[in-house]
């Protein structure tokens, strides 16, 4: 009887200490030098275009879907930097097909509450867009947040809207330089995160 | 800094490749609507005539005709070709001050008709076929185009000798149809025995005299073809169109288009000294896609204040009043769908302006018949 109530004095001492290493010790927690890949799927809804003068206008592209791919670096548990390629695709009155392809530096950090993270980012870099035979190369910025439910220690999963700030930039003769827009998509996307 | 030489090459290239057309590319698409699909717009169109009452087009061997409204709306175009009695194949149409005729057959030999009435309503009423004074075939029509730049004063027909001998005699003979046209009011072109191995491709007149354009050579006749002399130039390449000026300011003067040659683009001459200096008033003889420029066609349309130049896979492009700095398909960004089309790289087989100076029109090779309005926007017919 008296061994009896050593151990469970026992176990009922070591439950808090054990809850409390589950709370430091999440497997959502980074260190640097932690990758992570990811790759990102869903719609694009074109918003609008806004020229120099402020006019808005609109983009006349119908709802297209994005692809991207990109590869992080932890600098520490809630901030890492990396980069990626996206490619998103929308189609224009006459069933023209728009490619824009973002090369993107990006930088995010992670609010986290285990078992979910809130990536909050921002990527710059130059965009390859393509329409009717015609390319042109536009800087970008595009601001993002998101949700992801961390699996387990090498898979996280969930949600991401971006806001894609396109600058199509001409300097004349042709095309004019009044024909500079800005140009806003709105990209919702699933995410799948590989830690690695 | 090793690692970073990839990107920056693999950059230049993408950079370097970037082609951004006439337009800014979400500007262009701003103003891009859908382009309809009408009855014509597979056909290869060859010409275009109207009278009091109708539209007539010569398109895919075959005649359409529609009502004459407005070419904006949705009427339709008639597949009229059954009314040729005889005829097969229809080749062209013209109008000549509200005379319209036909050149039609049945795949080896052709025939001219006249319609016989303007005031039809279900279908065309054509007169017999008419015979040319020397027997020969004709071909082609080439509209006399006006000092206007536009109009048509009056109608060539080409035509094609019989064979002699199992080869083609030349094009040695041009007949003149005017205003009060019939089947016996044809004159002749057969200068000075000289014979025309190559078609006459177009025509103007400054009001006095008519200049035709064929091969390398501008004749220069009389007001019935009278008295043909050629014009001593050389433009460097074959000429393809011609159009007389007169009744502006800024734009009067006889114009040439040329060919391409070689590894040559074609240009646009202009003579303000009835054709014995010229000045080309084209700065490139490429088109902003790098094709070799070959022009087809000239056209003023009513508001006068540029004159348009149809080309050989290079679409049409505007020549400005007072900077003749434009080539095809880079003065046309603006238009409505014309760069969202597949008109800059196509063949344009004419231009036309509605006798109500409203609509210009431009007939295509496999592309059907196009439409500009008073907004300058491109519609497909």
């Amino acid at each position: 009887m008296k061994r009896a109530l050593i151990v469970l004095a026992t176990l009922a001492l070591s439950f808090p200490a054990l809850a409390a290493q589950d709370q430091v010790l999440t497997f959502d927690h980074r260190v640097v030098g932690d990758r992570a890949l990811t790759i990102e799927m869903g719609p694009v809804l074109p918003l609008f275009t806004q020229s120099f003068l402020g006019t808005l206008a609109s983009t006349n592209l119908t709802p297209g879907g994005s692809l991207g791919l990109d590869v992080d670096f932890y600098l520490n548990d809630l901030f890492r930097l990396g980069g990626g390629i996206r490619g998103m695709a929308a189609f224009g009155p006459n069933g023209h097909t728009l490619f824009v392809v973002p090369l993107m530096f990006r930088t995010t950090w992670e609010l986290k509450s285990f078992p979910w993270s809130f990536p909050v980012g921002i990527s710059t870099g130059v965009a390859l867009a393509s329409y009717n035979s015609h390319a042109w190369m536009d800087p970008f910025v595009v601001p993002s947040a998101g949700v992801l439910w961390n699996m387990s220690p090498s898979w996280s999963f969930g949600l991401t809207a971006s806001e894609w700030l396109l600058a199509d930039l001409y300097f004349g003769p042709s095309p004019a330089t009044t024909d500079s827009r800005f140009v806003h998509l709105f990209d919702l996307s699933l995410a799948a995160v590989y830690h690695f | 800094m090793k690692n970073t030489l990839p990107l920056v090459l693999m950059l230049s290239v993408l950079l370097g490749s970037c082609s951004p057309g006439a337009t800014g590319m979400f500007a262009g698409l701003e103003v891009e609507t859908k382009i309809p699909v009408g009855t014509l717009s597979k056909a290869t169109v060859s010409s275009m005539a109207e009278d009091s009452g109708h539209f007539y087009v010569a398109g895919g061997l075959k005649l359409y005709t529609r009502s004459l409204v407005s070419l904006t709306d949705s009427a339709t175009w008639t597949d009229s070709t059954s009314t040729i009695t005889g005829a097969s194949q229809v080749l062209a149409v013209a109008s000549v001050a509200g005379h319209v005729f036909a050149l039609a057959g049945d795949g080896s030999t052709n025939s001219v008709y006249k319609l016989t009435s303007s005031s039809w309503t279900s279908s065309p009423a054509w007169g017999t076929a008419l015979t040319l004074s020397g027997g020969e075939n004709p071909v082609a029509f080439v509209p006399v185009i006006g000092s206007d730049g536009r109009s048509i004063s009056s109608l060539l027909v080409v035509a094609e000798s019989p064979l002699i001998n199992g080869t083609k005699g030349g094009f040695n003979k041009v007949y003149l149809f005017t205003s009060s046209a019939t089947q016996d009011g044809l004159a002749s072109l057969n200068p000075s025995g000289v014979k025309l191995s190559s078609p006459v491709t177009s025509a103007a007149t400054d009001g006095t005299s008519i200049y035709l354009a064929n091969a390398s050579y501008l004749w220069k006749t009389g007001a019935n073809l009278a008295t043909p002399a050629v014009i001593s130039y050389s433009w460097g390449q074959d000429l393809s169109t011609v159009l007389s000026v007169s009744g502006t300011t800024a734009l009067n003067g006889l114009y040439v288009g040329t060919k391409a040659l070689g590894t040559a683009g074609g240009s646009v001459f202009l003579s303000t000294d009835s054709g014995a200096t010229w000045t080309s008033v084209t700065t490139n003889t490429k088109s902003a896609a790098s094709a070799l420029l070959c022009f087809t066609t000239l056209l003023l349309p009513k508001d006068a204040t540029r004159i348009y130049a149809g080309t050989l896979g290079s679409g049409y492009g505007e020549l400005r009043a007072t900077a003749f700095l434009a080539t095809p398909s880079t003065e046309t960004s603006n238009t409505g769908n014309y760069d969202v089309s597949t008109l800059p790289t196509s063949v344009v087989t004419f231009l036309y302006a509605t006798a109500d100076g409203t609509t210009v029109c431009l007939g295509t090779n496999s592309l059907g018949l196009w439409t500009q309005g008073t907004d300058k926007t491109w519609k497909q017919q």
